[in-house]
C-alpha cells in the first residue's frame, strides 16, 4: 500500500525565492484500490506521484511504499513500484525486447524469468509484431505498450501511473485501462493521475482534486458527487474550484 | 556499489553508442580517414609541388653593360634559360620571369686591375620558383667566381690552397630516425590528449545531458539501483570509449607515420626508430588514468546541461583549455621537473616526450602515475557527488539555474566544509601556480603579493561573495585578558621548542642546501631594515594566514570533526601550504598549536600575536644586523644551539615547556571563566 503523510515538495525559484508545487499531502491507497489524481496541468501530480515513486525527494514529510519509507530505502521501495511518467521515456536505439531484457536485469530478475514474463505481456498488449524493432521508429500507442511492459515487468504491488493514456487512441486507451483493472483485481495499489475526467469515473474507487500543490478534495466518486450536489467529476471538480478561490478571498 | 548492475549498464551504454553515428565517426571515422588523408596525401602533394619547382627551366633576365658575358656564364648552368624582355621589372613582378641578374663593370677589366665587381641579382622571395632561380644562379657565378680566383691567383704566382687555410665539412650525426622522434614526441602526445577529449566527449554528453534531453533518465532513476550504480557504469562506458578512441588514434598515427618513413629515401633509418617497449607500456599505463581524469570532469560538466547542444557548449572550452597543457610538451625548453609532474595533463605530455625520446627514471613514472591517479579519483569523486543532486540531474523539467548571482546564496553564520575546502583549495593553487612565481621573481614583494594577494583577498571574497558572517567566519571578536596572555605565552614555549625540533629535524631530514639558500634569501633578504622584514615576514603572515586557516578553515570544519582531528586537520592544511617536505613538519606542527589557541579562545586574535610572536623569532634569530648587536655570549650560545647543530640544553627546554603548559593553562582558564559566564 501507499502512504503519504504532508508531503511538501518546493524548488528554488529565481532570486532564491522557493516556489512550492506541492503544498501538503497526506492520503493512503489500499492494496486492491484505485486511487485517481485529478487537476489541471500544473497542479503538482507529477510532482507528487515522482515524490512516492523517489525520483525526487520531499522538501518535508515522509511516505511509505509496502511499509518502507522512501526516502530511508528508496531503492527497496524502487523494487515494488512501477512507474509510469511522460518523463520515463524508452531508449530509442534498443530493440523493444532488448529494452525490456535490460530493465528487467535492472530488477535483479533472472533471464530466464524475463524471457518468459515478456513473451506473455507481449501476448496479451499484442506487442509481438514490433518486439525486434528499435524504440525510436515505434509509433506513440506501441511505445506506450512496451512502457507498460516496462512497468509491469517485475509484477510490482505498487503502481504509479501519470497519465497514461494521455495521446493515445481509443483501442491502446482500452487495453491499458484494462491493465489497470486487472492489477486492480490482483490486489495491487494502483495511483493514477489523469485530467480525462471520463476515464477516472470509469476506473477510479477514490478520488483526489489536487488545485495549485493543494489537495482541495478527497472521497469516493459518490461522496464528491453528494457534497457537491452534482453528478460527475468534471462538475465535481469545477464546484470545488470555484469553494477553494471564495475561501481564498 | 553493485557490480553486477554496473556492468549491465555498461554494456547497454556501450551497444547504444555503437548504434550511434556520431560516435563511430569519432571513434573511428576520424583517425581512420583524416590521418592517412592528412599526412600521406598531403606529404604527396607537396612532394609533388617540390618535384615541379625542381624540374622547371628558371627563366631570367639579364642586364647591364656586360650582360652578353653574364648571359654565357648563366647559359652553362642547367635548366636556365635567358629571356628578352622590354619590361623585365614587370615581368618579375608578374611572375613571368624568375630573377633579372645586372652585371656594370666588365669582368676582364676587373681582373686585370685585381678588383671587385658588383653583381646584382633582383628576385621575389615569396616565390618558391623564384628562389629555386636565385640559387641556380648562385651556384653559376660561384663556379665562375672561383675560376677567376685561380687566376688572379696564377698572375701574382700563389697557390691555390694559401687563400683556403682549411675545408669545413659538416656531417649531421643524427639520424633521420632520431630526429623523427623529436618530432614524433612533441606532436603525439598533443593529439593523444586531444583525441581522447574528443573520444570522452560525445559519450560524456550523450550519457548525461543526452539521455536528460531524450527523458530517459527518469525512467532509469525509477529502478531499484543508486546513483552510483547509474555512474559506475556509464563512466566506465565513457572511459573505455574514449581509451578506445584513443588507442585507434595511436594505432593510426603509428601506422601512417610508418607508411611515410617507407616512402622516405634514406628508408634504412625506419628501423632505427626504436620505441623500448617499456616506454609504450608506461604510455598506456598513464593513459589509464588520464582518461580516466578527463571522462570524469567531462562527465560532471555534460551532467549540468539540459541538452545535448547546451553540454556541447559547456564542454568545447574545456577541450580547448586541455589543449593549453598537453601543448606544452611541442614547446621547447619545457621539461619534467618536479613541479611540472603535479601538473595534471602537463605532466602526462612531457612524460610520453621523455619516454619517446630518451631514457626515464622511475621517480617522474610514478609521480605522473600517482599524481594523475589522485585527479582522477578527485574528478570521479566530484562527479559522483554530482550525479546525487537531483536538481542537477532531473534538470530538463525544471530548470537549473547555472547562474552563481551573490544574491542567491544564502547568509551563513560559518562557511560550510565544502567553502572551507574550496577556499584551501583555491589559495593553493594560485600559491602553486601564481605565488611560487611571483616570490621567485620578486623576493620582498613576492610574498607580500602571496600574503595579500593569494591568501587574504581570495579568502575574504570568496565568504562575501557566498554572503557568510565574515565577524563569525573569522572569529573577529576580542578574547579575554587571560586568553591573550596565554597565547602569547603559548608561543613564547613554542619559538623555542620548534627550534630544537628543528635541530631534530635536521639529523633525521637534512635540509638541502638549495632550500637553506632559498630560505636565508627569504629571511635574510640582505639588507633591508630589520622592521621592513618583520613587517613583511611576521605581521602580513600572521595577518593573512590566520584569516585563511584559523578563520575560513577552522570555522568550516569546526562542527564536522572531533576536536583533535580538527587540530591536525588545520595544521596539516598549514603545513602543506608551505610547499615543501622540509618545512611541512615545523609548520604543521606550528599550525597545530595556532589552530588551538584561537579554537580554546574562540578569537583570531591571540592566534595572530602568537603568529606573529613565532615568526619573528625565526627573523630575528637570522638576521645579520641583529646578531652583530647580540651579546657575545648569547651569541655563541644560540651558535652552538642552532648553527652547529647541538640543541638546546635540557634546562632550556625544560623552561620552555613550562612556559608552554602555564600558556595552554591559561588558555584553558580563560575558557572556564567564558563557560561559566554563559552558564550564567
Amino acid at each position: 500500500m501507499i502512504r503519504a503523510q504532508d508531503l511538501r515538495k518546493e524548488f528554488a525559484g529565481p532570486r532564491g525565492v522557493p516556489v512550492v508545487a506541492v503544498k501538503s499531502a497526506t492520503f493512503s491507497v489500499y492494496p486492491g484500490e484505485i486511487f485517481g489524481l485529478l487537476g489541471p496541468n500544473g497542479a503538482g501530480k507529477t510532482t507528487l506521484l515522482r515524490m512516492l515513486a523517489t525520483i525526487i525527494r520531499p522538501t518535508s514529510g515522509h511516505c511509505w511504499i509496502a511499509e518502507d519509507r522512501t526516502d530511508v530505502w528508496p531503492q527497496r521501495v524502487r523494487q515494488h513500484v512501477g512507474f509510469l511518467s511522460g518523463n520515463t521515456k524508452l531508449y530509442g536505439r534498443l530493440k523493444a525486447r532488448e529494452l525490456l531484457l535490460y530493465f528487467g536485469r535492472l530488477y535483479g530478475m533472472t533471464d530466464d524469468a524475463i524471457v518468459q514474463r515478456t513473451e506473455e505481456l507481449a501476448t496479451t498488449l499484442d506487442m509481438k509484431p514490433f518486439m525486434e524493432r528499435r524504440c525510436d521508429t515505434l509509433s506513440t500507442g506501441q511505445v506506450q505498450k512496451v512502457s507498460i511492459a516496462r512497468v509491469l515487468l517485475h509484477d510490482p504491488p505498487v503502481l504509479i501511473l501519470d497519465e497514461p493514456t494521455l495521446g493515445l487512441d481509443i483501442m491502446t486507451s482500452a487495453a491499458i485501462r484494462d491493465f489497470i483493472l486487472d492489477a486492480k483485481r490482483r490486489q495491487h495499489s494502483i495511483i493514477f493521475s489523469t485530467h480525462y475526467m471520463t476515464e477516472a469515473e470509469m476506473l477510479c474507487d477514490r478520488v483526489g482534486l489536487i488545485y495549485s500543490g493543494e489537495i482541495m478534495a478527497m472521497d469516493t466518486k459518490q461522496g464528491l458527487y453528494a457534497d457537491t450536489g452534482t453528478d460527475n467529476l468534471h462538475d465535481v471538480f469545477l464546484a470545488y474550484v470555484a469553494r477553494h478561490a471564495a475561501a481564498r478571498t | 556499489m553493485n557490480l553486477r548492475i554496473v556492468i549491465i549498464i555498461f554494456r547497454k551504454e556501450i551497444l547504444d553508442m555503437l548504434r550511434d553515428k556520431r560516435t563511430l565517426i569519432a571513434m573511428l571515422g576520424l583517425p581512420l580517414i583524416l590521418y592517412p588523408a592528412l599526412f600521406i596525401v598531403g606529404a604527396q602533394l607537396a612532394l609533388m609541388q617540390q618535384n615541379k619547382v625542381a624540374d622547371a627551366r628558371s627563366l631570367v633576365a639579364v642586364a647591364g653593360a656586360h650582360k652578353d658575358i653574364l648571359e654565357g656564364w648563366l647559359l652553362k648552368t642547367p635548366k636556365m634559360g635567358v629571356a628578352i624582355s622590354d619590361d623585365p621589372e614587370l615581368d618579375l613582378a608578374e611572375g613571368r620571369l624568375q630573377a633579372i641578374v645586372s652585371l656594370e663593370s666588365d669582368p676582364a677589366q676587373t681582373l686585370e686591375l685585381g678588383k671587385t665587381a658588383n653583381i646584382l641579382i633582383r628576385y621575389d622571395a615569396t616565390d618558391t620558383s623564384s628562389q629555386e632561380a636565385v640559387k641556380r644562379i648562385m651556384e653559376a657565378l660561384d663556379a665562375r667566381e672561383k675560376e677567376m680566383l685561380k687566376s688572379r691567383l696564377e698572375i701574382i704566382g700563389i697557390p691555390g690552397d694559401f687563400v683556403n687555410p682549411y675545408d669545413v665539412e659538416r656531417r649531421n650525426v643524427a639520424s633521420g630516425a632520431k630526429y623523427t622522434g623529436t618530432v614524433l614526441g612533441m606532436l603525439m602526445p598533443l593529439i593523444m590528449i586531444v583525441m581522447l577529449g574528443v573520444g570522452a566527449f560525445y559519450p560524456a554528453i550523450n550519457l548525461t545531458a543526452g539521455e536528460k534531453e531524450r527523458g530517459t533518465f527518469e525512467t532509469l532513476l525509477s529502478t531499484p539501483i543508486s546513483s552510483f550504480d547509474i555512474l559506475g557504469g556509464k563512466f566506465l562506458a565513457v572511459f573505455v570509449l574514449a581509451m578506445l578512441t584513443g588507442l585507434t588514434n595511436l594505432a593510426s598515427m603509428v601506422g601512417t607515420f610508418a607508411f611515410q618513413l617507407s616512402q622516405m629515401q634514406d628508408s634504412a633509418s625506419v628501423s632505427e626508430i626504436h620505441i623500448p617497449a617499456y616506454s609504450v607500456l608506461v604510455i598506456v599505463l598513464a593513459l589509464i588514468p588520464l582518461a580516466f581524469f578527463i571522462s570524469a570532469i567531462m562527465m560532471s560538466i555534460a551532467v549540468y546541461a539540459k541538452s545535448f547542444q547546451e553540454a556541447q557548449s559547456l564542454l568545447t572550452p574545456f577541450l580547448l583549455i586541455l589543449l593549453f597543457p598537453a601543448a606544452l610538451a611541442a614547446i621547447p625548453g619545457f621539461h619534467l621537473s618536479v613541479t611540472m609532474q603535479l601538473v595534471p595533463i602537463a605532466n602526462f605530455a612531457l612524460l610520453f616526450k621523455d619516454l619517446v625520446t630518451q631514457k626515464v627514471s622511475a621517480q617522474p613514472i610514478v609521480m605522473v602515475l600517482l599524481s594523475t591517479t589522485v585527479y582522477a579519483s578527485l574528478a570521479l569523486y566530484m562527479a559522483a557527488r554530482i550525479f546525487r543532486r537531483e536538481d542537477v540531474v532531473l534538470s530538463h523539467d525544471h530548470g537549473l539555474s547555472l547562474t552563481l548571482r551573490r544574491s542567491q546564496f544564502v547568509k551563513r553564520d560559518v562557511p560550510t566544509p565544502g567553502t572551507a575546502l574550496f577556499i584551501f583549495t583555491l589559495c593553493l593553487l594560485l600559491l602553486f601556480y601564481a605565488g611560487t612565481y611571483v616570490q621567485g621573481k620578486y623576493a620582498l614583494w613576492g610574498i607580500v603579493i602571496t600574503q595579500y594577494g593569494i591568501f587574504l583577498l581570495p579568502t575574504l571574497f570568496v565568504l562575501w561573495y557566498l554572503r557568510v558572517n565574515l565577524r563569525n567566519a573569522l572569529s573577529l571578536r576580542l578574547p579575554s585578558g587571560s586568553g591573550f596572555l596565554g597565547g602569547l605565552v603559548i608561543a613564547a614555549g613554542w619559538a623555542v621548542m620548534s627550534l630544537q625540533l628543528s635541530v631534530w629535524q635536521q639529523r633525521i631530514l637534512p635540509f638541502p642546501e638549495e632550500l637553506a639558500k632559498e630560505m636565508e634569501r627569504l629571511t635574510g633578504l640582505g639588507d633591508q631594515p630589520v622592521w621592513v622584514l618583520l613587517l613583511v615576514l611576521a605581521l602580513s603572515p600572521a595577518i593573512c594566514e590566520e584569516i585563511l586557516f584559523r578563520g575560513a578553515v577552522l570555522s568550516g570544519l569546526r562542527k564536522y570533526l572531533p576536536w583533535w582531528a580538527l587540530l591536525f586537520g588545520v595544521g596539516l592544511a598549514f603545513g602543506i601550504a608551505h610547499i615543501s617536505i622540509h618545512r611541512m613538519f615545523l609548520t604543521g606542527m606550528s599550525g597545530v598549536v595556532l589552530t588551538y589557541i584561537v579554537w580554546r579562545t574562540g578569537s583570531i586574535y591571540p592566534g595572530m600575536l602568537a603568529h606573529f610572536a613565532i615568526n619573528s623569532t625565526a627573523v630575528l634569530l637570522q638576521n645579520k644586523q641583529v646578531e652583530a648587536r647580540m651579546p657575545e655570549e648569547l651569541q655563541s650560545f644560540l651558535d652552538a644551539a642552532l648553527k652547529q647543530e647541538q640543541g638546546f640544553p635540557w634546562w632550556v627546554l625544560a623552561g620552555a615547556a613550562i612556559v608552554f603548559a602555564s600558556g595552554v593553562l591559561l588558555v584553558e582558564t580563560s575558557q572556564r571563566k567564558a563557560t561559566s559566564a554563559n552558564m550564567k
